[in-house]
């Protein structure tokens, strides 16, 4: 399995220097498994820090677009808000096609002309309420009377007057998510060109390409909703919603700038929090420490990434102590930190906490693990075979009961247990582990969650 | 290098069972028996024809007396344990392919051959057989997909050449760092000093190399080969199996050291410029 690291070569020879290496990574998942096995965990390793560095490096290596004043016209901006009315989330349809045509260059205009077109507006409103004044605004596309902006934006008087997009941008946020998860799944085809990206798969660079735009987008977007993002249920849900979804994509690239952004709009929420955890944790895995050797990377050790992310779970737990996903996630970590009492503790708890048959499965391998380093080869025991009960074509309980066996001495009975991991199918399209998509699978309510997010902007469909 | 705690010994002697050809062999003491595997080697070249006076071994610091030493006639189980993962994927699998099948034909009567191809599956592609033929079969429809779980393959292959008589060979290929594996490498080390196994590690490729494969052949007392391209693997694959096949089986049964924990080897040749790998120690009562 493989990665890449950060790479800022390509950027310095373009002048563009990226002042540090932000680990940027992303794992692509397999569709045949609803947990998604990597096929090979694509992990890309950001040589860009910022959209600002990003949008640097892109710049230098295409031909430098020139940045329009705001509202040198605006049927970009039409075309945008056209899209946006009349995509139905969660469709591949013609008006996610067409933006999903556009450069960052097109999106960040569009966004800018929006915000120049409603800074005007609220003038207007207000003048012509003061004083009766028919009031116009220059545009590269010609004058617009406060109608034609009303009638543009589909805003009213009072929401032009206090600058709020709100219903705009949260439509648009749900549009630019659905961009960005259709592009991630390869039903449509990227050409917002966000920050850039090295592919890693088993264990090496395989190339490297941008990443879409629309997450980076909607954040800019969402950051708009007034009176206060942070007090807004429908910007916690996206955020949720897309935190999830990355994770179940392996998109570390995108769910590190996006939990940074949810846990400042929401620190009292638990699940900004969750995620913050599971991206440390990941980067702690082998899979992640492995692609990074020999690099220049943000990330830290296994060490240092899983006491991050240990910190992390700790303060989900601390704000919501039912949060079991979480338990599990420290106990792993307190097991990794050697703190093996602790951890299965933790572990113990969440495998009789949860009827989720995934948690139960990742918490019994891992208590096995703890009983073990305890010296508890009879509990240990115990708890593998009932992780192997629960997912009997599973190889990872088999090796760790004869890994068990065979540290107490006990050869026969070690090629015993691991008998049925050799009799299992030889094709990997036929095995399944829980164990593989362990660092995916914080992500897989992800459809769940996006269905909730989408389902209130079905109605207002425009034709 | 084997290093076998040899428990079942003086049973057998008790009983006046004779190990016949080709089986692990007895021991001359009622006490537990140690073998251990060694390469002995001058000037690149193994040295042929050694006797049991010619080696000199401490056990714990401890000198031992020698009793046996046997090279060529014991056969091999030689378990090719293979990285199937995506990266192999193309010119490098046909090139692991024919390395395979090289040392299957390399390998003589009584001999026994096995295959566990791995990506983040483990899995059994023949189990230890004289039939190399199902091997070839295995090889051949493999195929390179997903990740790798090097520490969990390299954990069943010591487990697979535990599991029979003659001396056993783990040659370990991969051209990247683990994972996928459940197993943690220090699991696998500790269950290595245990093991009689003797692993051999290929690692290909410019990336990285896995600290663990290095440690794992070391604490064995193989060997790991580290080649940039799969271009000549089949001439790799073959000096490991020569070399191995060129390796003796020392064992003594030892006197003054403790029955129980670790035990620190050492193993010497009495020649001049010779040099001996042997595994660092082994596990009592393992």
């Amino acid at each position: 399995m493989g990665l890449s690291l950060s790479h800022d070569a390509d950027a310095t020879s373009q002048g563009a220097v990226a002042t540090r290496a932000t680990p940027l990574l992303a794992f692509v998942a397999k569709a045949t498994r609803r947990l998604v096995p990597a096929l090979g965990i694509i992990a890309v390793l950001g040589g860009l820090p910022a959209p600002e560095a990003a949008a640097q490096w892109v710049a230098a290596r295409s031909v430098t677009p020139q940045a329009p004043e705001p509202l040198a016209g605006v049927e970009r901006l039409r075309d945008w808000l056209t899209a946006v009315e009349r995509h139905e989330p969660g469709k591949v349809d013609g008006p996610a096609l067409a933006i999903s045509g556009w450069s960052r260059f097109e999106l960040d205009a569009a966004w800018a002309d929006l915000r120049a077109l409603l800074d005007r507006a609220s003038g207007m409103v207000s003048r012509n309420q003061r004083s009766g004044d028919a009031a116009t605004t220059k545009t590269g596309s010609g004058p617009l009377t406060l109608a034609d902006v009303k009638d543009l934006l589909g805003l009213t008087d009072d929401e032009l007057r206090r600058r709020d997009p709100t219903r705009i941008v949260k439509r648009a946020a749900v549009l630019h998510a659905d961009l960005a998860v259709f592009v991630s799944l390869g039903w449509l085809v990227d050409h917002s060109r966000g920050y850039r990206t090295f592919l890693v798969d088993d264990g090496r660079r395989v190339g490297s390409d941008t990443r879409a735009y629309h997450w980076d987008l909607g954040r800019a977007l969402l950051d708009a909703v007034k009176p206060d993002p942070g007090g807004d249920g429908m910007v916690r849900l996206w955020y949720w919603a897309s935190s999830a979804f990355m994770t179940s994509r392996g998109d570390l690239a995108a769910l590190e700038a996006h939990v940074e952004r949810a846990r400042n709009l929401f620190p009292m929420d638990a699940a900004g929090q969750f995620f913050s955890g599971v991206l440390h944790e990941t980067f702690a895995s082998p899979r992640i420490q492995a692609a990074i050797r020999g690099t220049t990377t943000e990330i830290g050790s296994d060490e240092s990434e899983s006491r991050k992310a240990a910190r992390f779970f700790r303060q989900t737990i601390a704000l919501d102590p039912a949060f079991v996903e979480a338990r599990l996630r420290l106990g792993r970590a307190l097991g990794f930190a050697g703190r093996h009492a602790d951890a299965a503790a933790e572990l113990q708890a969440v495998a009789s906490a949860t009827d989720d048959p995934v948690l139960q499965y990742y918490a019994n391998l891992s208590l096995g693990r703890e009983e073990q380093a305890l010296g508890h080869p009879d509990e240990a025991r115990s708890a593998f075979e009932r992780a192997a009960a629960l997912c009997p074509r599973a190889q990872s309980p088999y090796l760790a009961l004869s890994q068990l066996s065979r540290r107490y001495g006990d050869k026969a009975g070690a090629r015993r247990a691991l008998q049925p991991v050799l009799d299992l199918p030889a094709r990997e399209s036929e095995r399944e582990d829980p164990w593989w998509d362990y660092h995916i699978s914080a992500g897989r309510h992800a459809d769940v969650l996006l269905t909730q997010l989408r389902k209130p902007f079905l109605a207002g469909v425009k034709q | 290098m084997n290093v076998r705690l040899q428990m079942t010994a003086a049973l057998l002697l008790v009983t006046g069972t004779v190990a016949p050809l080709g089986q692990t062999p007895t021991f001359s003491s009622r006490v537990e028996a140690v073998r251990v595997d060694v390469l002995v080697t001058q000037d690149g070249q193994p040295v042929r024809g050694l006797r049991p006076a010619d080696f000199a071994i401490e056990d714990n610091g401890v000198p031992q007396q020698v009793d046996l030493v046997s090279s060529e006639q014991l056969p091999l189980n030689v378990i090719l344990t293979l990285d199937m993962s995506s990266s192999v994927a193309g010119e490098p699998l046909e090139h692991l392919r024919r390395a395979g099948r090289a040392v299957l034909d390399g390998l003589r009567t009584g001999d026994r051959a096995a295959l566990i191809t791995f990506s983040h599956v483990v899995a059994m592609g023949a189990p230890l057989t004289p039939d190399f033929g199902r091997i070839r079969r295995a090889l051949d429809s493999s195929e390179a997909i997903g990740g790798t779980s090097l520490v969990d393959a390299s954990y069943a292959g010591m487990v697979l050449g535990e599991s029979d008589v003659g001396r056993s060979l783990v040659l370990v290929f991969s051209d990247g760092l683990d994972s996928a594996a459940w197993l943690s490498t220090d699991d696998v080390l500790d269950i290595a000093k245990r093991s009689d196994a003797v692993v051999y590690g290929v690692s290909a490729g410019q990336s990285p190399q896995p600290d663990f494969l290095a440690d794992l052949s070391e604490t064995t007392g193989g060997k790991l080969f580290k080649i940039e391209s799969t271009k000549n693997l089949s001439a790799v694959f073959l000096t490991v199996l020569d070399e191995f096949r060129n390796r003796y089986l020392v064992s003594y049964s030892p006197r003054g050291v403790s029955p129980d924990g670790w035990h620190q080897l050492t193993v010497r040749v009495k020649r001049r410029n010779a040099t001996v790998k042997a595994r660092p120690g082994y596990f009592a009562g393992s």
